[in-house]
This record gives structure tokens, sequence and C-alpha cells, in this order.
């Protein structure tokens, strides 16, 4: 019975290919910005001195974190139609490219919530593993709390913890995927719409797969730059002195 | 107003049941230079490190520099500016450069230009004997080059006071002499000076007062003379009989 | 206070946990009453609608059993099979480890809905190819090996993290008493190594539990699947959606707060 590999589908087709590309860098792109910021923020805030912003900063770690990313997809899109609520994201959506604005900004919140929870755990770990002395000759030098953190606690911790951070940013990437259910046309999409227009879904996936190796790699390669350029940054500066 | 820039009255200090300081009397005349020795656990690290804050008193009365640390209004980083500490552990700040770590505070504490805080910091390196270490970071350093550095990023605040905290006990042997000589050429200068140290012969030297620590009281204070040659208390006599033998 | 607060709830696991769930499920009433107060969850909660998303269908194996059911047979099988990928990772024998990276990492690269896909419809096509037969595999079957193949990639990778961590002086120490490898591995660094891994193992044990939500896309009726079922029915998303939701946390916080019990209690025999 055999199957006839058609490899030419690819081509016909690439404009699907390279719209979903496309689709998935705006989703992984903003969404890796946002959850990043946020989940610093939440990180921040949970090793806070002041109770209920930490309690706060619990709740949503635990509340996003143990809902999973498809639930919390379809919970906003299916519940709200964001254009009504956020007027300000039609322009927003029109001026990135989007055409079907609840779908992607569903999708995307949802991406950031949930990622921001990884993050800020992450972001935790880094500061709570730090030495305490590091703080306390912050401290012995008159630096109030914000000083502290902003100067010699948050530099450090990211860079600690900059692995994980780098594979909470390739998470991401992977969950975009999902946006797929809710009918964001991203790359897992268009390995369904490839298939149900030719049959030839084998090939559209390895295609798809190919993209998205591609994506992860090529992302590990910058956050290792990017972790390389910090060190780097940091060394050169006290030369420039005198 | 008193004449001591150091009051502790009757402080009490607890670590939920361990009773670390047992109504402790300690004041230090501004100038003078006091070193603070004992056993492990007496409280000596505790203590020094009431002054600035780091731990808090459970009961008793602090004053330093005029400032009553349990007075809600007093600013506390005001207080630590003027009672700069040097750590065991240097605690240095490894994703800066020794010039920054010197210049990080006047800069964003004291509002100083950069210009000044760095001219300042070569010219705190120099007294410390290492300006060609400027431009690198902690980790290149020896430990004992990383405490010269804490005890110049101390110095950059302008401090009235400086607490030691067992300086030279993270050491290896031949480091110790360079960190101690910085100590004293400090000695010499107007600041007053509480250390915590094992360092007998540093204390005889520069020393205006030793005090002995133990289970969290003071058992024993006197002048560095009195205090070798003519204990009084026998568990001082017993601790410094342990120290000789070694 | 708040140090207070966290002592008197390390000593009272359980109200700590009784709280939590409580707070979330009030948070979400309010919620509720201010964006939604047209929701009508007991129109939503009929007997039959709750057996249903509970299990599944007249006849069939579904519903929020078969979640359980999914997420316990894929993690035994990709703990197996990702613990001797883990070790072949870990090995410096080559010819284990070249297949093992490969694997890992083609598998931790690809989304996990991507593998559910290629499973469901690849392994026909691939038998159909290969071996000339026509194979149909069902959706829960599909399901079950992609947890396998993309969970025992994750799970390697805990297993290395784990066998990296053990002091060098424990083989050592082995080595010296003479014995070889099968029993070093055996008696005393694997025994202390899994007892490591125990957080991070409960921890992809929870996410592989969250994951179970995925397989709605090849139309295995599992919770999620159940529930947006109801809601084409009954077009009453936002009320089955926080069902939904709520039924997810308080599994899913339940297991992480197990996680965390079992954490303490083996904490004493690891030796850092």
């Amino acid at each position: 019975m055999g199957y006839e590999f058609d490899w030419t589908v690819l081509l016909t087709y690439k404009q699907l290919l390279i719209d979903g590309f496309v689709m998935t860098l705006k989703l992984s792109i903003i969404g890796i910005f946002l959850a990043f910021l946020i989940g610093s923020f939440m990180g921040l805030a949970r090793v806070s001195k002041n109770f209920f912003v930490s309690l706060f900063a619990t709740y949503y770690v635990e509340f996003f974190r143990n809902i999973p990313l498809i639930v919390q997809m379809f919970f906003i899109y299916f519940s709200f139609t964001l254009t009504d609520s956020f007027p300000f994201l039609e322009p927003f959506g029109d001026w990135i490219g989007i055409e079907n604005h609840n779908e992607f900004f569903s999708a995307l919140i949802a991406l950031i919530t949930y990622t921001s929870t990884y993050i800020a755990e992450a972001i935790r770990g880094g500061i709570q593993s730090l030495p305490k002395g590091q703080t306390e000759a912050a401290k012995t030098l008159g630096m109030n709390y914000t000083q502290t953190m902003y100067f010699i606690v948050f530099p450090q911790a990211i860079k600690i913890v900059w692995g994980p951070i780098t594979g909470q940013f390739l998470n991401l990437i992977k969950n975009s995927s999902l946006a797929m259910t809710i009918g964001v046309a991203e790359l897992t999409f268009q390995t369904q719409e490839i298939d149900s227009l030719t049959f030839r879904g084998f090939e559209a996936a390895t295609a798809v797969t190919i993209l998205y190796l591609f994506l992860t790699l090529f992302t590990s390669y910058v956050m290792t730059l990017i972790n390389k350029y910090m060190l780097i940054k940091t060394a050169s500066k006290g030369g420039s002195q005198r | 107003m008193s004449d001591y820039i150091i009051e502790m009255k009757n402080i009490q200090k607890h670590y939920g049941d361990f009773h670390a300081l047992k109504d402790v009397n300690f004041n230090v005349k501004k100038g003078e230079i006091v070193v603070v020795c004992g056993p492990s656990g007496s409280g000596k690290s505790t203590m020094i490190r009431c002054i600035n804050k780091l731990e808090e008193i459970t009961q008793g009365d602090l004053i330093v520099n005029g400032k009553n640390l349990a007075d809600k209004s007093t600013d506390i980083n005001k207080v630590r500016q003027e009672a700069g500490m040097v750590f065991q552990h240097f605690n240095l700040f490894p994703h800066k450069t020794i010039l920054e770590n010197i210049t990080i505070g006047p800069i964003k504490v004291k509002k100083m230009s950069k210009k000044d805080a760095e001219a300042k910091a070569m010219a705190l390196l120099e007294k410390v004997k290492i300006p060609h270490q400027a431009s690198k970071h902690p980790g290149e350093l020896s430990g004992g080059q990383q405490q010269r550095v804490a005890i110049a990023r101390t110095l950059a605040m302008e401090p009235d006071i400086i607490l030691f905290d067992e300086p030279t006990s993270a050491l290896d042997p031949e480091m110790i002499g360079e960190v101690l000589d910085v100590m004293k050429s400090l000695a010499k200068e107007n600041y007053t000076i509480v250390c915590v140290t094992h360092e007998m012969g540093f204390a005889k030297e520069v020393a205006d007062r030793v005090v002995f620590m133990a289970d969290g009281e003071i058992l024993e204070e006197n002048t560095p003379e009195e205090f070798f040659n003519n204990p009084q208390n026998e568990r001082t006599k017993q601790f410094l009989s342990e120290i000789i033998n070694h | 206070m708040s140090d207070k607060l966290n002592k008197y709830f390390a000593q009272h696991r359980f109200l700590y946990y009784v709280l939590n769930i409580a707070l979330i499920v009030s948070l979400l009433k309010l919620f509720q009453v201010t964006s939604y107060p047209e929701a009508n969850f007991s129109e939503v909660l009929t007997a039959g609608n709750i057996k249903f998303m509970l299990f599944g269908m007249e006849d069939e194996f579904g519903g929020l059993m078969l979640t359980f059911y999914l997420a316990f047979v894929a993690i035994i099988l990709s703990f197996i099979f990702g613990s001797i990928l883990g070790i072949a990772r870990w090995s410096d024998i080559k010819i284990f480890k070249i297949p093992a990276v490969l694997f890992i990492e083609l598998f931790r690269a690809i989304p996990h809905i991507m593998v559910i896909f290629w499973v469901f419809f690849a392994v026909p096509i691939f038998f159909a190819l290969i071996f000339n037969i026509k194979v149909t595999t069902s959706a829960l079957t599909s399901a079950i090996i992609a947890f396998t193949l993309f969970e025992s990639a994750h799970i390697a990778e805990i297993v290395r993290a784990g066998l990296n961590s053990m002091p060098k002086g424990q083989f050592e120490a082995a080595k010296t008493l003479g014995m070889n490898s099968w029993q070093t591995f055996t008696l005393i660094i694997l025994p202390q190594a899994y007892r490591r891994m125990i957080p991070p193992l409960v921890s992809q044990f929870v996410s592989l539990f969250k994951d179970t939500s995925l397989v709605y896309v090849i139309g295995v009726v599992e919770f999620f699947r159940a529930a947006t079922i109801i809601n084409n029915r009954i077009y009453m998303s936002f009320e089955l959606l926080s069902i939904a939701a709520i039924i997810y946390f308080i599994c899913a916080f339940t297991l992480s707060q197990i996680a965390g019990h079992l954490e303490k209690k083996v904490e004493k025999q690891i030796n850092t």
C-alpha cells in the first residue's frame, strides 16, 4: 500500500508556512518580552518584605501555573470579546498585522500569564540563592531596599538563572502552538491546513518541525550570546576609567 | 549628650528561644579602638551586628552617633553610612569591578559625582596598596586583596565608626599580615574602631581596650596590658591559655 | 508578621491547603460576580453533565478518570524510558550517549501538540510505508505514545542532572570497596540520585497532568474535551471553563502540595 511522498506541496504552499512562521514569531516575541517583565515583577514581589505584596504574587503564581494553558486560552477567548473590553488592542493588532484580534490576543495573554509564573519562580530562586552577605554589604553602605535590589540583587539573580529563563522562553515558543486550538494561524495550524488541502500531513509536519527546531536553536543561541555580552559589558566598564 | 559614640544599655537579644545577648552594656568613646574577643558562639559577632542593625535587639537602648536605633524616625541608612562594616567573607559585589565596588556607595547613596568618587576610590586603593587592580573583578583577586578592597569600600563612605567582624578569620595565614597592616594604619587616624578578632597581636599593638565575651555576656574588659598580663575572670584566663597554646 | 504566619502554616499544612483552595474559589466567584453576573452554574452542573465530565461517555472510558489514567500510565512509561535515556545521556560511552542526545534534544525542541499530531497521523503512514500494513491506532494509544516520547525526554534531563549532582566521592568510595559499575549504580548511586530527583520529578508529573488537556486536539474525551463538548451543546462557556479551571487548579495544586510534603520527608536522606 505504500505512501508516496510529495515534497513539492511544501513549495506550492510555502506562503502558508511563511505566514504561520511569522504568526508564531509575533506571539513569541511579544510574549517573551511581556512574560519576562511581568515575571520579573512577580518574582521580586514574591520576596518582598511586605506581606500583602508577597501574598498577591504567591497567589498570582499558583493560580496561573496550575491551570493548563489551553484552558486559559479557551477561557479568555470564549468568555470575553477582548476588543470590546480593551479597545486599544484593535489599532495595536492592525499595526502588527493581525487580522483576528480576539483569537490572537486571547492566546497571547494566556501565554504571558502562564509563562510569567515560571519566570517569576526562576527569578525568586535566583534571588534566594544569592548569599546573604551581598544584601548585608549593600545595607552597610547605606543603600535602601530599592537600590539594593536594583544594583546588587537583581543583576546577579538574573545571571544565575539565565539558563532556566532561557528554558522558559523556549517553552513559550513551543506553547505558542496551542494558539491553533482557538484558530490562530500559526505554524502548527498550518500543518493541519496543508494536510487538509493536500493530504500530505507528513511532509507538512516535517517542515514545521524543522522550523520549530530552527526557532528554538536560534533563540538558545541568542540567549547564550546575551549572557556572554553581559559578562563582557561588566568587565570592560571598569577598564574605561581614568 | 554623652561623649560616647556608641552606647549599648541593658541589651537583650533572642533568637527564638536562644538568648544570644544577656544584659550587655557596652560603650565606646569617639576615636577609641576596642577589640572584642571570645570563644565561638559568645555573641560577639551578634553584638557588633546590632550596632548597624543587621540584627535587631529584643530589648535595651542602642544609641549610635547620637541616634537611637529603636526610634522610628531614625534613618537607618544614614546610621549605616556613619558606621561602616568589614565582613569576614568580604562580601564584595562579584558582578562589579573593584573600582565600581568602591564607588557604588558614594555615587548612589551619597550622590557624589562619578569623577569625584573615582578619584577618591583610586586614592583609597593607593592607601591599601592595590591601585593596579582597579579594573579587575573580585574573583580575580586573592583573599587578602579582596579584604583590602572591602576596607577601601567602607572608607569611601567616610564613616565615623568602622566595625570589623572577624576580618582575617577567612584568610590564608600568609595574607593576614597585609590586612592587619591596613587596619593598624587606620587605628592611627581618627576612626572609632570596634573589631571582633582572634588576632591578639593586633589587640596588644593598637587597642585602647580589650573586651572578653562568653555565652552572650561581657565578662571582662580592660586595657591590653592589664587584660593579657592580669586577667581577672576564670573564663578569661582559660580562653587566653587556649589561644596562646596554639 | 509573615514569618510567624509561615511558621504556623508549615505546621498546619492541611489548613493552609484548604484555605488556599477556598481563597482561589472565592476570588473566582468575585470575578464572576463583577464581570459576568448572569452566570448560571446550576444549569451547567446537572447530574448528567457532571457524570460526563468525570467519567466520559456511556460505554467508554473518559472524563476526569481518563485524565488521571492517561497521566499515570504516561508517567510510568516515561519514567522507565526516561531513566534509561538519562543514564545513557549521562554516560561517557559514545554509542549510548549520542543517540540519547539526539532523541532528547529533538523531543525537547518540538511542541507537545506537534508530537501528538505526529504520532496520530504519522504512525499509520510509517507502518504503511515501511511494513506495508494498514495500521490504525486509537487516539488514546497515540496519546500515550506521544506523551511517553516527550515526557521521557524531560525526565531524561532530570535524571542526568540528578546523576551529575552526585558527589564524585560516592563513586570513589564504592570503587575502593571493590564494587563493579553495576553494583555501584544499583546499590549506591541510583538510590541517592533518585531521592534528589523527587522534587523535579513530581513537578514534571504535575506538568504532565496539565498537558493531558492537549489530547483535546486528537479527540480523546478526557476532562477538558468533555467540558468543551458540553459547551458545544449548551453554549455556556464561562461557566464550563471556570469549572474546568477550578478542577484543574485543585488537582494540580493538590499534587504539588503532596510533592512538597514528600520533599520534606526525604530531605534528611540527601547529603549535599
